[in-house]
């Protein structure tokens, strides 16, 4: 009945890298296009490489900790539904505000308030439910 | 539900971290689950009654 399951990294590891790649590329794309904002990405960056290199350095004694279990990934499940469910309140209130011209904000400006909201959400959900259980 | 995890494991003189390497988990897991916070799935409960030598209700408590 025993049988091996794969071992998948911790999406901590694996988050904190893809963030480093993403905010690089930020950087970079804000860089090229000469805006003031380019900073930012390469400050997330490094940021994101700090936070990566400290759970390497933490976790050295002990691999075990490196990779998923089953209450990682029931935390992982639990707060993407609890981000999802949110991020939705916020679509269905924006969208209300929009209609009834309270704010009135132009569609690329609307997809980079998204974009930063998701990333507090997420991080947000992920640390309640971490607490939780 | 309730668990005699951190009873019987300290009548067994584990730490946490060797507990939680016998289980292949992790350390978070263990406080976890003896603070009641997380209920194990039916594997893992099975492979810690296995580890304490007993029957998964003399580990957990059914209420």
């Amino acid at each position: 009945m025993e049988n091996k399951i794969e071992k998948r990294t911790d999406s901590k590891f694996i988050g904190a890298g893809v963030l480093a790649i993403l905010f690089t590329i930020h950087g970079i794309v804000e860089l090229v296009n000469k805006t003031n904002a380019y900073w930012v990405g390469f400050g997330l960056s490094g940021l994101s490489l700090v936070y990566l290199f400290y759970l390497l350095n933490k976790t050295k004694d002990n691999k075990n900790e490196r990779y998923d279990d089953e209450r990682k990934e029931f935390i992982s499940e639990k707060s993407s539904n609890m981000s999802f469910n949110i991020l939705l309140g916020v679509i269905v209130l924006l969208n209300f505000m929009i209609q009834s011209n309270y704010i009135v904000v132009e569609s690329s400006l609307l997809i980079r308030i998204m974009f930063w909201i998701v990333i507090p959400i997420k991080f947000g959900s992920y640390l309640i439910c971490k607490y939780k259980y | 539900m309730k668990n005699r995890i951190k009873e019987l494991r300290e009548e067994r003189g584990l730490t946490q971290e060797e507990f939680a390497r016998l289980l292949d988990t992790s350390r978070q897991t263990i406080i976890s689950l003896e603070k009641g916070k997380y209920n194990p799935s039916i594997m893992l409960a099975h492979k810690i009654s296995k580890v304490f030598n007993k029957n998964i209700e003399e580990v957990f408590i059914f209420e």
